[in-house]
């Protein structure tokens, strides 16, 4: 039901984060989250990071993604 | 002003529009006014609540038929998102309730909460819900501050 597709972090600038989700670059603020990185991967609600998600677990999410899309 | 049962839905719901966009069942002209109602501030008729969040109403009858409760009243869906959303929703959509420890900015000029829930510590933003001070008892959803409670 709730499904989110994670993105990798490129670039911060103060409070907002420039996420790059493979087919497009978005921002959102980053200040919910502490300790942001530059190549953290994370989930984003409604303009905000919500949360890191582990490297592995995203590659595998985003890989769901690409094949929802070719069967869809 | 007297609080009413759209109100109260909305308060908790609009955080989670982002995940009826990819649903199939909700139409993306709905997803659409209900995004506009979040920008600007408004509330959703009923009648447009029920086409958009699929999953959550039929819950919401069930909740309110369970605990032979009045169906308009608003306090009667604070009572659906406090106690019973979170036996249906995944984990990570869960609402929970804390008390406001701290309060600073998201740099856009909207509040960020740090609150204190049973377990846990983090921050929620007030884009919202602003009107939070230090020590409120407050209902969080998905990342968002949702309301003050009693």
């Amino acid at each position: 039901m709730c499904l989110a597709i994670p993105g990798k972090i490129i670039e911060i600038k103060g409070s907002t984060a420039v996420i790059d989700y493979g087919f497009e670059k978005r921002e959102a603020n980053a200040s919910l989250i502490d300790d942001l990185k530059v190549g953290d991967f994370v989930i984003v609600n409604a303009g905000f990071v919500m949360d890191k998600v582990p490297e592995e677990q995203a590659l595998k999410s985003l890989e769901a993604w690409k094949n929802a899309g070719k069967n869809g | 002003m007297v609080e009413t049962r759209e109100e109260v839905f909305f308060n908790y719901a609009r955080q989670c529009l982002s995940f009826l966009k990819g649903n199939a069942r909700v139409p993306e002209a709905v997803y659409e006014q209900l995004v506009r109602h979040r920008e600007e501030g408004t509330v959703p008729a009923w009648d447009l609540i029920e086409k958009a969040f699929i999953n959550a109403i039929p819950e919401y009858w069930k909740f309110v038929r369970a605990n032979k409760l009045d169906e308009y009243s608003p306090d009667s869906v604070r009572r659906f998102w406090l106690e019973h959303h979170n036996t249906y929703a995944n984990k990570e959509c869960h609402v929970f309730v804390g008390l406001v420890e701290s309060i600073s900015d998201d740099g856009n000029g909207s509040p960020v909460y740090t609150v204190k829930c049973p377990g846990f510590c983090r921050k929620f933003s007030g884009k919202w819900f602003r009107d939070a001070k230090f020590g409120d008892r407050i209902s969080v959803h998905l990342g968002f501050a949702s309301e003050k409670l009693k």
